[in-house]
């Protein structure tokens, strides 16, 4: 019998991949937190972190910021997702690409650009300043709190969108037939039954806030946050001490996971299967109304855009020093790029297509064997799957540079470190991606192309294979994507010699070189955007299906 | 099928990246440094003019993680020389560098040149307040001592001592100007930056009228023309923060890695360096220069003496009072 042959071994192989790579480092962390500095047992981390220093109010911040960004964020997206799927609205073309601009412009730069808007010595602050009018505190919870709402939106507008468009119509109707006005049949009806796809987005929102770096080290300069303070324990100048940053890095896993698991236990409670509904017409919006609702549709689009508006002009924009010179314009900081750091973008296509290549591989393989071959030993695969996602970059990148400094596999400063941290934090997306027309794909044909004499391997080759392919273009562009931009784990494990361009970006801000940062920006976003766009108008791939 | 093509591009540009990026292991002397790649660029030049015969392979990155990858390489290391970092942080890899005496150490200001030690100044970063005009309301701070008073208090900001080895260092000189007293007031008032660039950033973006940072940093906006930016040192006197090169023990290319030091000490470069970076030279004989950049010369700036051995040993317990001043 070798039925089962192949499958057990590469899901063996693969849970041993997780267990080293994903289990591991990260119990690793949560261990070490229980380790005083004499090398004992001890809960010192723990009690520093409950008494001393700013970390009790570190962790109710995040959990404030997490809390009111969620809701920022599901009124924004709900209520765009509202207008797309139910009004007409002049720009719902424009619309489909916003869930790009996120993509593609990474986090970093979307907080400096609007920092270049709004901050003290911002645009708009000096317009309102010129008119006598003065603009609030950007620095601090109203900057975090916009900016992130602005770039964590769309997850929400996406699930929401999804869920809108499944609803059938049929009920709405019933409950205005039986004489309930139309607002309390959308309150009543429509969002109960969009709600458990709202949450699960709302949690992804959650935890991205949560272990949010980028944004929070830009602006949170009077508001003490997990994510910085964690990651500047470990990258402080001085040395760190390991205690407490493992301590850091497990109250953050805890949060998420506490989080996640009252999630669970409300979905569970709901649960509504729609028999496939017919979606609703799309109204056609007249006078105020069309007015009011789409100016405020247009003003989100373009806000989500304007950080790569920003962002370009800036690139073009003389510089002397720190200072910019705006309506000034140059062609120097890309000169500069070319004649000094060419190595920079070749770490970043290195790294990022040797994680795409890697990862879309595991996630292909493993997608296909948790799918199509369960066996005793997928349950395990699944939970380490999950994991990844309970982690934010800085802990992944602790966790892997601690996991990996001593013993038998030493890895720590190694570019092979650097790919494994981009492609384990991106493994879980590429799994659903990859895995998501896997269940439609019936089994009786790939069984029989085996019952016709194909051996098994190259029945999946020949045949479930190519039905997988789209799954797999998208999985393979969204891992690029996500992979040039990544950031918080890179940072805290690079070394000399293997900055990328988001690295290279991260520290040319922290210089407030912001017009070079700009410039490798650009190129960032030039990188991450070719091969989506290849993927969408060459290949058809349908990047946002699930 | 389209996505096979996919693939193959994906992997025809990996392999390509990588066999670009393993080409550059071939030059002589291999220099690590955390200088900005522009003052690097100065050096590359100098160092064709004058040694042509020398070929330069550069690493850049932050000090910190430089030195930890000397530190690791140490069994077989790749690096000749490291240029810079400040002689505190040297002090703790010391092991890591083999001494030589330059003959240029003659022309240096007597407290960089770190005879006894494997390293040679370079330059030093001198402490200073840095003041937005557009958000302060009243007079500027003139001294260390002014800051200590509570109507400052949410306007000023330095950097944690714990993570930034300058903020330390101004945190040890006020330790020695005015004591654990000294220290707890400005525990009260000053607000704390993650990270030293947080404090100079903070400043030119009005978010806090005073910072204490370091003079080139702040300089830099002065020179780029944001007139509401100035300096201010300190009458009470000012600290100093020296950084230095040094050589790396058993590097292997020592004999090219000395000229390449030498050169770095030479005066043109010295001066090239101070007017791109505003970072003080080391050497003595520059005044022409501080003076044209609009900088105040050394002799004119009240200096307190720091010895940086005892900054070092203190600095665990300095560090507790301070975490425990805050709160």
């Amino acid at each position: 019998m070798n039925r089962f042959f192949p499958w057990v071994l590469l899901t063996v192989l693969a849970l041993v991949f997780l267990l080293i790579f994903v289990g591991y480092p990260i119990l690793g962390v949560l261990a070490r937190s229980f380790i005083g500095e004499g090398g004992g047992l001890s809960l010192d981390g723990f009690a520093t972190f409950m008494t001393r220093g700013r970390y009790l109010e570190a962790l109710m911040n995040t959990m404030i910021l997490g809390v009111v960004v969620t809701c920022t964020c599901t009124i924004v997206g709900v209520f765009l997702a509202f207008v797309v799927a139910r009004y007409e609205v002049p720009f719902s073309n424009v619309i489909m690409l916003l869930p790009l601009s996120v993509l593609i412009i990474p986090e970093l730069i979307s907080a400096q650009s609007w920092v270049m808007v709004f901050g003290n010595n911002g645009l708009v602050t000096n317009l309102f300043d010129a008119i006598g009018l003065e603009f609030p505190r950007f620095y601090g919870w109203f900057g975090l709190v916009y900016v992130m709402t602005l770039t964590f939106y769309v997850h929400i507008f996406l699930a929401a969108l999804a869920a809108l468009r499944g609803v059938d119509h049929s009920l709405e109707e019933a409950g205005q037939s039986l004489g309930t006005a139309p607002l309390p049949t959308y309150l009543r009806v429509v969002f109960p039954t969009i709600m458990p796809a709202v949450l699960s987005s709302g949690l992804i929102v959650f935890t991205l806030v949560v272990g949010n770096f980028a944004i929070s080290i830009a602006l949170a300069q009077r508001v003490a946050l997990l994510s910085v303070m964690t990651y500047q324990s470990f990258i402080s100048e001085l040395g760190g001490n390991p205690t407490m940053q493992s301590t850091l890095a497990t109250v953050s896993i805890l949060l998420v996971a506490a989080v996640l698991f009252i999630q669970k236990r409300y979905l569970a409670k709901r649960n509504y299967q729609m028999v496939a509904g017919r979606t609703p017409p799309r109204i056609r919006l007249r006078g105020w109304k069309s007015i009011v609702v789409s100016g405020l549709a247009g003003l989100i689009i373009l806000l989500s855009l304007l950080p790569a508006l920003v962002v370009l002009v800036g690139s073009f924009t003389v510089s002397r020093g720190p200072v910019l010179y705006w309506g000034q314009f140059t062609l120097e900081h890309y000169q500069r790029i070319w004649t000094f750091n060419m190595p920079v973008i070749v770490n970043s296509l290195k790294f990022a297509s040797l994680a795409t290549v890697l990862g879309v591989t595991f996630a292909t393989l493993v997608s296909y064997l948790l799918i199509k071959k369960r066996t005793a030993l997928s349950p395990a695969v699944d939970y380490l799957l999950l994991l990844p996602l309970t982690i934010s970059g800085t802990v992944l990148g602790i966790a892997l540079a601690q996991g990996f400094n001593s013993g038998p596999v030493v890895l720590t400063g190694t570019a092979m470190l650097m790919v494994l941290a981009m492609m384990v934090r991106r493994l879980p997306f590429g799994v659903r991606n990859a895995s998501s027309n896997l269940h439609n794909i019936s089994n009786s044909l790939e069984e029989a192309s085996v019952s016709l004499g194909v051996p098994p391997m190259r029945s999946v080759r020949n045949v479930v294979l190519p039905l997988m392919a789209p799954g797999i273009a998208a999985a393979a562009i969204l891992t690029w994507v996500t992979t040039v931009a990544e950031l918080s784990a890179s940072v805290v494990i690079y070394q000399a010699g293997q900055e990328t361009l988001p690295i290279q970006i991260f520290r040319l801000i922290s210089s407030d070189l912001m017009a070079r940062a700009s410039a490798f920006g650009v190129i960032n976003m030039i990188i991450i955007l070719v091969p989506v766009f290849v993927g969408i108008k060459v290949m058809k791939v349908r990047l946002f299906s699930s | 099928m389209t996505f096979p093509n996919a693939f193959t591009l994906l992997a025809v540009s990996a392999t390509l990246s990588v066999s670009s990026a393993s080409a550059t292991l071939a030059a002589d002397v291999n220099l690590y440094t955390s200088n900005s790649e522009d003052a690097v660029a100065l050096v590359l030049d100098a160092l064709n003019e004058q040694a042509p015969d020398i070929r330069v392979n550069v690493i850049g990155g932050g000090s910190g993680s430089l030195l930890r990858r000397i530190d690791a390489e140490k069994s077989a290391p790749a690096a000749d020389l490291f240029w810079s970092s400040g002689f505190s942080t040297l002090a703790g890899f010391s092991e890591l560098f083999s001494g030589y005496d330059t003959p240029q150490a003659d022309n240096l200001l007597p407290s960089l040149q770190a005879l006894d030690d494997p390293w040679t100044g370079t330059n030093t970063h001198v402490m200073v307040l840095m003041v937005n005009a557009d958000v302060l309301d009243g007079n500027a701070p003139e001294s260390w001592q002014d800051l200590m008073d509570p109507a400052w208090q949410d306007k000023v900001t330095m950097a944690d001592p714990a993570n930034s080895s300058s903020a330390y260092a101004q945190l040890y000189g006020i330790y020695q100007l005015y004591g654990e007293d000294g220290v707890r007031k400005l525990a009260d008032v000053v607000e704390v930056q993650g990270s030293t660039s947080g404090v100079y950033k903070a400043v030119a973006q009005g978010e806090y009228p005073v910072g204490m940072t370091m003079e080139y940093a702040a300089q830099r906006y002065v020179a780029g023309g944001q007139d509401e930016i100035s300096l201010t040192y300190p009458s009470d006197g000012t600290f100093l923060s020296p950084e230095g090169m040094a050589l790396v023990k058993d590097g292997p290319n020592p004999e090219d890695a000395k000229r390449v030091y030498d050169i770095l000490l030479s005066r043109d470069l010295q001066q090239q360096l101070f007017e791109l970076t505003f970072r003080r030279p080391s050497r003595g004989d520059l005044d022409e220069a501080i003076a044209a950049s609009g900088l105040p010369l050394m002799k004119d700036v009240s200096i307190v003496e720091i010895d940086q051995t005892a900054a070092g040993d203190e600095r665990e317990r300095l560090l507790d009072l301070w975490a425990e001043a805050r709160g």
